[in-house]
């Protein structure tokens, strides 16, 4: 496990492995770098402890909120939307994304449409979506599946592409029909990547929640987090931040994970 | 069995069309081991497409047993020049993956007889060696291990024809001589006509009934040779007997006559001759 000296420097050369303590070593000195560079912008003397509150309070204000009634309802609510429209998009987009990917004339009518309305900035939608949707649950998960939905249903096309044509041959040559082909050949050999392309989309759907409950609602992350700058409750801020960021990052390796374990045999061809 | 007829093949292109082969008449008789042999690109990978299915033709017909062929089919397997596995599937799957299809299910048969059919899959596996990867995914196979499951993958579901594309061309030797008498052994038993398309004039001669050669492309059939040897006489010492190296020299011979050497090359090749490259001094080959 241990590296020779001049071993150092060839960690650098382009696509070396690098040893799994290593790995885990670098990520904990990320984490401990931002802390470091947190703790000395708060120790300078022209800092107003209103803007960047010591750590003890950030501590202090995480203990009552995790305690409080709060937290746990707007965890809730916030993750059962995210969940709702994205499960909408995936169910929608993955047969949409297969279509647009096998069949050239369904490519053909509906890509360039797609791509147009994959540009408009999702929360620009806000006030059309409140027109049509009102300002209930209804309006936020409308919107996290319109940001979702069309991005999906291209990343699915663009992973049902690169599925190789000669296994669509040897399909062919095998006997398997056109509707076979599509759920035994690219379906599934596009599988891998659909999921990490829903991973993706997790990440953006976090986003738009935030954006959506900032804009109009009456509990979930965004709100309160609006809510706290009203009263100017920065340490409040900071834990609902550290809240978000958690759960994106456990989100995304809970999908990696699944992508790894489901999908072994595609390990050589990916990553 | 199989009968091309006026077969042509032409790859329309913006700047200039591709006369890829033809036209080409060849009739394949029930059990014939037929090498397609001929120098690299005059269109025998299109011409075995084209029987498969998978391509048109730009005139001419293929006839499977007096039907023509207009497209893919499981009575024509095929072996690719490329590994082409299922990566997702392992072995046993990969093998067995005809026989989920609905164009292959037989709904009258008895259970017994379906439950045979995957028996056959199975004995497949243990014919070709292949037992002890069963359930290994294809990414940890060789590349002979592959094609080997290629094989049996499309000999599963026993087709009348089956077409192969330079299946051994990305194999070392010795894995080569391998899958040659493996091929020879499981035409034995199978009996399943064949359209072995190579380059490899030894490998042509040694495991086919009748070698068919294509000129240069446009590919045409130049030559139509009866392989007199039989399959008892198919082991590696035929290849040093006189009248199997009596046929390689007449097809190198043919082959040779198809090679591109163009004047500009040759005249290149004599300048290189002439005026050889000076070497580096030995100093600095250190
Ligand atoms: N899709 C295509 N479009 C245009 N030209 C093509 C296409 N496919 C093949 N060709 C051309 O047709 C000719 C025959 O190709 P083919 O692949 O059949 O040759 P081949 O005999 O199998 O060669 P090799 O031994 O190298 O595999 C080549 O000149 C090739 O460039
Ligand atoms: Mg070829």
């Amino acid at each position: 496990m241990s590296l020779q000296p001049n071993a150092w420097s060839h960690l650098l050369a382009v696509r070396t492995p690098l040893p799994r303590w290593l790995h885990v070593g670098l990520a904990c000195l990320g984490f401990a770098g931002c802390v470091g560079l947190y703790l000395w912008a708060g120790a300078r003397p022209d800092n107003n402890p209103t803007f960047i509150p010591p750590i003890e309070r950030i501590a202090t204000a995480a203990q009552t909120i995790l305690s409080g009634p709060d937290f746990w309802s707007d965890v809730r609510a916030s993750f059962g939307r995210v969940t709702a429209g994205l499960l909408l998009a995936v169910l929608f987009a993955v047969p949409f994304g297969l279509w647009i990917g096998a069949f050239r004339p369904i490519e053909a009518l509906t890509q360039p449409v797609v791509e147009f309305l994959r540009y408009v900035p999702v929360p620009a939608l806000i006030p059309i979506v409140m027109i049509f949707f009102g300002i209930g649950e209804g309006a936020k998960i409308a919107l996290i599946f319109l940001g979702t939905f069309f991005q999906l249903a291209l990343m699915v096309a663009e992973e049902v592409r690169r599925v190789p044509n000669d296994l669509v041959h040897a399909a062919q040559t095998l006997g398997a029909s056109r509707g076979e082909i599509l759920s035994l050949v690219l379906f599934r050999g596009a599988l891998p990547g659909i999921l990490d392309a829903v991973r993706l989309c997790n990440g953006w759907a976090w986003s738009y929640v935030v954006v959506a409950e900032m804009i109009a609602a009456t509990e979930g992350l965004g709100f309160r987090v609006l809510r706290f700058y009203r009263f100017i409750q920065t340490p409040n801020i900071f834990v609902y931040l550290l809240v978000l960021g958690l759960i994106g990052l456990a989100l995304d390796q809970l999908f990696r994970a699944c992508n790894a374990r489901l999908f072994r045999w595609a390990d050589a061809t990916r990553r | 069995m199989l009968s091309l007829h006026q077969l042509e093949k032409t790859f329309p292109a913006r700047a200039a069309a591709v006369h890829a082969f033809g036209p080409v008449s060849l009739d394949v008789a029930e059990g014939e081991f037929i090498s397609l042999l001929g120098p690299s690109g005059c269109g025998k990978s299109t011409a075995l497409y084209i029987i498969a299915g998978l391509e048109h033709a730009s005139r001419g017909e293929v006839r499977i047993d007096g039907q023509a062929v207009t497209g893919p089919g499981p009575e024509r397997g095929m072996v690719f020049q490329n590994y082409t596995l299922f990566p997702w599937l392992t072995v046993r799957e990969n093998t067995r993956f005809s026989l989920q299809l609905a164009r292959n299910a037989d709904y009258t048969a008895s259970p017994a007889a379906i439950l045979s059919r995957h028996a056959r899959a199975d004995h497949l596996i243990e014919l070709l060696g292949l037992e002890a990867f069963a359930h290994h995914h294809p990414r940890a196979l060789s590349g002979g291990m592959k094609q080997r499951v290629a094989i049996a993958r499309a000999l599963v579901n026993r087709p009348r024809l089956l077409l192969m594309d330079e299946p051994f061309g990305a194999l070392d030797a010795q894995t080569r001589e391998e899958l040659q008498d493996l091929m020879i052994l499981l035409h034995r038993y199978e009996r399943t006509t064949t359209l072995f398309v190579t380059h490899d004039i030894e490998e042509a001669l040694f495991v086919s009934s009748r070698v068919v050669v294509f000129s240069k492309r446009p590919g045409r059939i130049i030559a139509d040779i009866p392989v007199p040897f039989s399959s008892a006489d198919r082991t590696p010492a035929l290849k040093l007997e006189p009248a199997f190296i009596e046929l390689k020299r007449e097809l190198a011979g043919l082959l040779r006559h198809e090679r591109a050497d163009d004047a500009r090359r040759q005249e290149l090749l004599h300048r290189l001759v002439a005026h050889p490259t000076p070497r580096p001094p030995a100093s600095l080959s250190l």
